[in-house]
């Protein structure tokens, strides 16, 4: 591969310098972050609501859920966020090839995780677990047991949809360093979207016992 | 008569006319009058359906209009108004004009996503204003499930949709301004240096990024069970329609502070400049606003005292919404001591402040009566609470509005408005505003339910009373829209400080230039350093 | 210490935290199988909430440039529990109220 061009960074808006704009673009993600939260919570709250007015019917339909696909798949996402912060490190050193190669290899950890869970839809779907018109469990708890699931579909949706985000700007950051646009000196872009990455990785891991491990201990 | 200036050769109007400096423009003093224009447009909207409500609640009989089509136009009336224009008014306009230069910033911290945030906004305005005029909806703007989700006929989805999007607008303003206001201050600019502006406008935009996303998950829930038939607020299918309540308050009463905070910014930076005196307690307001912010975000239940919520949870609701009234007050205390022994002058953006003080402590402490669990009971969903909040709304921050407009109308036009004019349509609004909504405390005590188009033959003096009150409020607001259009050609210019007003948006020029100052501001070692003429000094 | 050595130094704490999220992940999955009623949905949250810790101080770094990162990394889940504090305060004295 040749060389990639050195491009002198103009800064983007009225900072004074680089490490400025680094450092303002830094607590900016933060920040963001900080409103994803409050955004799940309010899913988190839903579901606790219901898990305590309905522990029966939620441990039921916690035991309908893929267990051994959704532990796979936390593992892949937990890898990935290795390989994010270890592409982080690796233009902090410099080593931009070095850090395409992880980036590379977090994006398809997180196409990884999403296949995975088009087969865990599909098996639940295929099994009529899907909310709405399609809806066929039926049984005591049935009502539960859908309230249950549409919160397991929006929530892994909505995640999913994060995810899939995040690893188009995986890609982005590829198609950037191949133009040469980070060193070691500056690279907030891939520091912001690692910030990014690891706050999905860490929602999931909330996701996980509480759709996985409903129910399971009886 | 002092000589007519000529406005400096360049300022940030005249930088560029063509359209395409405008619609894809970066400059935050562009950005603020581009919302300003459509929240304006909003403002008239919303206060078009308003004046068909008073119309029809002139005849006990509703006689004008349907109930389905009174429904209609009281939920778009909130709808349009809460998100569309008392949501945004003051930090986007104000708020995005100003907070640079009061910190001595070139721009804010991320000018392309203040831009997006305008165009989402009116992204989001344009689903909203679509679905109202394909038919509306009539579920109140607050959505009450089951309601909303499953019985009601209207044009939900799209209406939500257009909320859920001009929440993202919110979420990037405030953003922009916390950011922008921990990274971008000049040198010597300590957080204690900060106008009191700056503070609320910091306080706001903390609710604005922490609230605001709960309420994009609770209508896309809503919607979702809208479509899906499943029972998440739903009790047939197993939901609890306060699980709805609770999560939409979470959001719509902090939202009530993302709509007062900034007018309270605003009267703090008038009362000073018009008594010639510094503020009383600097510390305390800046803290207060901190304070409110935050515990404005544990008293959402006194929204559903009556909705079959715990009684226990009522209780500690109710105390909590005690508590929050007590940094509001604080405020008052504050601004009252500021007036005492200063040299007071009645320009008009002091009358809108001073006005704005007397209503909001109305408003403020009917908000006890109604934090008073026993007393809310009987006065929930009466006219009471309609008073309550258009107190704090209407007197509180639409005044507030006003007076930011005429005192810094000067700086973003460079031009001065007629003073009678200004001064006769301040008074006209005061009276206008407690003819149209003081009887409205009256009738609710006396029982008449909110959300009604008929009501019992005894209520319909005060109605009228209201509805009179009504008419003239529309024209003391439409009156601010001629003068002022008319400074804009034939106003006498601006100079840099009209006001002799402390603050580093009055040490450049009217307009300012693009780049905000043409020379480096001088950041005081304190703010509202006044000098009351003939005080002693020491 | 040649530069290579530095760098594998400062990957050796990325490594390890990946190797403690597995290995509490294997626990938590052992854990969820226990018969321990109620107290399995606080260790899986206990262990969820270590989880999430260890991405965020190790992965995440919030004190690499400013200390205000850990304010903003710690404001959103204060109201979080703000949230579903007093929303379970409705929902969980419901049941006690006098009057029936």
């Amino acid at each position: 591969m040749a060389e990639p061009r050195v491009v002198t960074k103009e800064l983007a808006g009225p900072y004074a310098d680089l490490h400025h704009q680094k450092q303002t673009a830094n607590l900016g993600v933060w920040a963001f972050l900080s409103t994803e939260v409050l955004f799940f919570s309010a899913l988190l709250t839903a579901y606790s609501v219901y898990r305590f007015l309905y522990p029966q019917g939620f441990a039921e339909a916690g035991r309908h859920t893929e267990v051994l696909l959704g532990s796979i798949n936390t593992g892949v996402l937990l890898t990935s966020s290795l390989f994010m912060a270890l592409a982080v490190h690796a233009i902090e050193t410099g080593a931009r090839r070095l850090m395409m190669l992880f980036l590379l290899i977090t994006a398809l950890l997180g196409l990884a995780f999403l296949g995975i869970k088009g087969i865990e839809y599909s098996k639940e779907i295929g099994e009529g677990l899907l909310p709405g018109a399609f809806f066929t469990y039926s049984g005591p708890y049935a009502h539960t047991v859908e309230i249950f699931f549409f919160i397991y579909f929006l929530a892994t949706g909505i995640h999913a949809l994060h995810l899939s985000i995040g690893i188009g700007a995986l890609f982005f950051l590829i198609w950037r360093t191949r133009r040469g646009s980070f060193t070691a000196e500056y690279h907030a872009a891939v520091e912001g979207v690692g910030l990014y990455w690891h706050f999905v990785d860490a929602v999931w891991v909330f996701i996980y016992p509480l759709i996985y491990l409903v129910g399971r201990n009886t | 008569m002092s000589p007519t200036r000529r406005a400096p050769r360049k300022n940030y109007l005249t930088e560029d006319f063509t359209l395409r400096s405008w619609f894809f423009t970066t400059d935050h003093k562009r950005i603020a009058l581009l919302y300003f224009a459509s929240i304006t447009m909003f403002f008239f909207i919303g206060g078009a359906a308003a004046a068909v409500i008073r119309y029809v609640l002139i005849h006990p009989d509703g006689a004008p209009v349907s109930a389905e089509i009174y429904n209609r136009l009281f939920t778009m009336h909130g709808i349009v108004m809460v998100w569309f224009f008392l949501v945004p008014a003051i930090p986007t306009t104000f708020g995005n004009f100003l907070l640079p230069m009061m910190i001595g910033a070139r721009d804010v911290a991320f000018p392309k996503l203040n831009l997006l945030s305008w165009y989402l906004f009116i992204i989001g305005g344009g689903f909203v204003l679509y679905a109202l005029f394909v038919g509306g909806l009539d579920t109140g703007w607050t959505f009450y499930a089951p309601y909303s989700s499953a019985y009601s006929s209207g044009h939900l989805i799209t209406a939500v949709t257009g909320i859920f999007i001009a929440g993202f607008s919110s979420i990037l303003t405030g953003l922009n301004f916390i950011i922008t206001i921990h990274r971008l201050r000049a040198p010597g600019m300590g957080w204690y240096n900060l106008p009191l502006f700056c503070w609320s406008l910091y306080s706001t935009s903390v609710i604005l990024i922490i609230a605001t996303p709960v309420l994009a998950m609770t209508l896309l829930l809503l919607a979702a069970e809208r479509l899906v038939h499943v029972g998440i607020f739903d009790p047939t299918l197993g939901g609890d329609p306060l699980l709805f309540q609770h999560l939409f308050w979470f959001y719509s009463h902090p939202a009530v502070y993302i709509m007062i905070l900034p007018g309270m910014g605003v009267v703090s930076e008038i009362i000073p400049c018009f008594s010639r005196k510094e503020i009383f307690g600097y510390k305390f307001i800046a803290w207060a606003s901190v304070s409110i912010a935050v515990v404005g975000f544990l008293v959402w239940g006194h929204h559903m005292f009556v909705s079959g919520m715990s009684m226990y949870a009522g209780l500690m609701f109710s105390f909590l919404s005690f508590a929050v009234a007590v940094p509001s007050a604080i405020k008052v205390f504050n601004w009252t001591a500021t007036l005492h022994k200063g040299s007071i002058t009645f320009d008009a953006p002091m009358l809108y402040a001073l006005g704005f003080i007397g209503l909001f402590t109305l408003g403020g402490l009917t908000g006890l009566f109604l934090a008073t669990l026993p007393v809310d009971v009987h006065v929930t969903q009466t006219y009471f609470i309609v008073a309550h909040f258009h107190y704090i709304m209407v007197g509180g921050m639409v005044t507030a509005f006003f007076a930011a407009l005429h005192f810094w109308w000067p700086k973003i036009t460079g031009r001065m408005y007629p003073e009678m004019w200004a001064r006769f349509a301040a008074v006209l609004i005061f009276c206008g505003f407690n003819l149209t909504f003081f009887p409205q405390f009256i009738l609710g005590y006396e029982g008449m339910p909110r959300r009604y188009h008929v009501y019992a033959e005894q209520y319909q003096m005060l109605n009228v009373f209201s509805s009179g009150g009504a008419g003239v409020l529309a024209v003391a607001y439409v009156l601010p829209l001629l003068y002022l259009g008319w400074s804009l050609i034939w106003g006498r210019r601006a100079g840099p400080n009209p006001w002799q007003a402390t603050g580093l948006e009055w040490q450049t020029p009217s307009p300012p230039p693009k780049d905000n100052f043409t020379r480096p501001p001088k950041v005081p070692k304190k703010p509202y350093a006044y000098v009351t003429p003939g005080a002693e000094h020491g | 210490m040649s530069r290579s050595e530095t760098r594998a130094a400062e990957r050796l704490p990325l490594y390890l935290a990946w190797a403690a999220l597995l290995a509490l992940l294997l626990l938590t999955i052992f854990g969820g199988y226990l018969k321990l009623g109620g107290a399995n949905l606080f260790i899986s949250v206990a262990i969820a909430i270590l989880k999430a810790a260890i991405i965020v101080v190790i992965f995440m770094k919030p004190a690499r440039e400013l200390r205000l990162g850990w304010v903003f990394s710690l404001g959103g889940l204060f109201f979080l529990l703000v949230m579903l504090g007093l929303t379970g305060a409705d929902y969980l004295t419901r049941a006690q109220d006098l009057v029936p």
